[in-house]
């Protein structure tokens, strides 16, 4: 009944770090949007806070389950997967924070020709990182749909990568100062290594779940 | 008294040595603790020895007509044989040292032996590993079927796994208890009484568990963590009713060669690449060698013992 409980607590903590995740993505989409519409203003300070306040929450509820999962909860062979793969997952609200921190702390100014791009790269990068949320619930309760989760994050990481070209060309035929151009570049790179990271976390994903098919 | 100790002596190194065969893989996966498993083992496998243990018994002590000479030179052969293999680092099974110390020192005797009790025993033998093979295989396949329809979450299937190594890791050591107790004071049976010859022989494995079976299950569950712990349950699953079936048949059979057959079960089902030839190889040698070491040595010390010394 102990391990059982023990267990119970951490899958609550899973949920909820989950839950906070999607949150992070969600508050990092509104803040892209309002900058892109509305440049920088307070209410876009807000919401930089609001994402690192998610993150922080997150890395939170991470640290607690590494915590109940060294007290030995699960099976040996179950915990050092879970650590691995929450671990490189909260590397996602790491990276949105560093995307919008980068806005805010550089004052940059996004040019017009970067903002269908950049609307898009952010869509796709919350939508596959929502994809990845629901295939590690899908991996932990053995439910269907799985592969073909995977499969749209490893096809959204190719179109991020293909708009992140694109971007990174329309910069550099700009007229404008180089050091500016590096700057937007740096924040291209940053947005899109996001689906990156998410299939990376994917590619955990599958190993835990081959590893744990019976 | 020198064959009681080495009953007893017998009894220990068995429940030293074979306690790593039944939770070895749960405490190497460090599912529960050496001590409690030690402790789990010890209680079962002396329910085991009391509840089921007479048919063995009863087997090994009419294998051949044992005069207390006979008993004790048996005995003591047997544990002769054990340690020589275990110094040579050959797999060992205490039942057919046991089998074949009482045919070495009957035919020496020139006892009566019951042939057709021994032929039962050694096709037991040949059965063991090929039953757990079997038994790994039906319970791999059956076990996975019902897990796939079941779809667990990982925090329901952990825990069930967890209970379900320790659950079958105790009817395995009570399966031990039932079948290997005739090894220990089977060729007493005729002095002591069968009922009390299971509960002494009982006592002694377990001593050997309590003792020094967490140091062997230690080094033991290392080897065998390899499994995942669905394939360790189907192992000591398969173990556990292979070396029980057994027991009810009234034939003790290595639990080594038992939970062997049952990994390469496993490894047929995953791809003959998981087995290991040299290991397969030496467990062979020994599975061959032990019951011809064990009759050589009985067959000698009994000789020895009838030299009469003239000054």
């Amino acid at each position: 009944m102990f391990l059982k409980g023990r267990n119970k607590q951490v899958q609550e903590d899973v949920a909820t770090y989950l839950s906070i995740a999607r949150k992070c993505g969600a508050v990092f989409a509104e803040s892209i949007e309002h900058v892109l519409t509305n440049g920088l203003d307070e209410h876009f300070s807000v919401l930089v806070k609001q994402v690192h306040q998610a993150e922080s929450n997150a890395d939170d509820v991470r640290h607690k389950i590494a915590i109940s999962l060294y007290e030995k909860s699960l099976l040996p062979e179950s915990r050092g997967d879970l650590l691995t793969m929450l671990e490189t997952m909260d590397r996602v609200p790491n990276k949105m924070e560093g995307v919008v921190r980068q806005v805010e702390i550089q004052k940059l100014i996004l040019p017009n020709f970067l903002h269908n791009d950049l609307r898009e790269t952010t869509r796709i990068s919350i939508e596959t990182f929502n994809i990845l949320i629901e295939a590690v619930e899908q991996v932990f309760n053995q439910s269907r749909g799985l592969q073909d989760n995977l499969l749209t994050i490893d096809d959204n990481e190719s179109l991020c990568d293909d708009l992140q070209q694109k971007m990174i060309r329309d910069i550099f035929e700009q007229e404008d100062d180089t050091g500016n151009k590096i700057l937007l570049k740096d924040l291209v790179d940053t947005l899109a290594s996001i689906t990156d990271l998410c299939e990376n976390v994917s590619n955990y994903v599958t190993i835990f779940h081959i590893k744990h098919s019976v | 008294m020198l064959g009681y100790i080495g009953a007893a002596f017998l009894g220990w190194s068995l429940g030293a040595n074979d306690s790593a065969n039944t939770f070895g893989t749960a405490v190497g996966a460090r599912m529960i603790s050496a001590r409690l498993a030690v402790v789990l083992i010890a209680v079962f496998v002396i329910i085991g020895a009391t509840m089921q243990g007479a048919a063995g018994v009863e087997t090994i002590h009419q294998l051949s007509h044992q005069t207390s000479l006979t008993a004790v030179v048996s005995s003591f052969s047997a544990a002769l044989t054990v340690t020589l293999m275990t110094i040579l680092k050959l797999p060992v099974s205490t039942s057919q040292a046991v089998v074949g110390a009482i045919l070495g020192v009957g035919l020496a005797a020139k006892s009566d032996v019951a042939w057709q009790k021994l032929i039962k025993i050694v096709a037991c033998w040949i059965g063991t590993p090929i039953g757990a093979i079997l038994f790994s295989f039906v319970i791999y396949y059956v076990l996975r079927t019902a897990i796939r329809l079941w779809r667990p979450s990982i925090f329901v299937y952990d825990p069930f796994m967890r209970w379900a190594l320790i659950i079958c890791g105790c009817y395995s050591a009570y399966a031990l208890g039932a079948n290997n107790v005739a090894n220990v004071t089977a060729v007493f049976a005729g002095d002591i009484g069968v009922q009390t010859a299971t509960i002494l022989g009982g006592v002694c494995i377990a001593g050997g568990a309590l003792t020094f079976g967490h140091t062997v299950m230690r080094t033991v569950g290392k080897g065998v963590v390899k499994l995942d712990a669905f394939s360790a349950l189907v192992c000591v699953l398969s173990l556990a009713l292979t070396v029980h079936v057994y027991a009810m048949v009234g034939v003790p059979v290595s639990t080594s060669q038992g939970i062997i057959g049952a990994v390469l079960g496993i490894g047929f089902i995953k791809g003959l690449q998981t087995v290991n030839g040299r290991m397969l190889r030496r467990v062979c040698l020994g599975w061959l060698a032990t019951p011809f070491v064990a009759a050589g040595i009985g067959t000698l010390i009994f000789t020895l013992s009838r030299v009469e010394l003239r000054p």
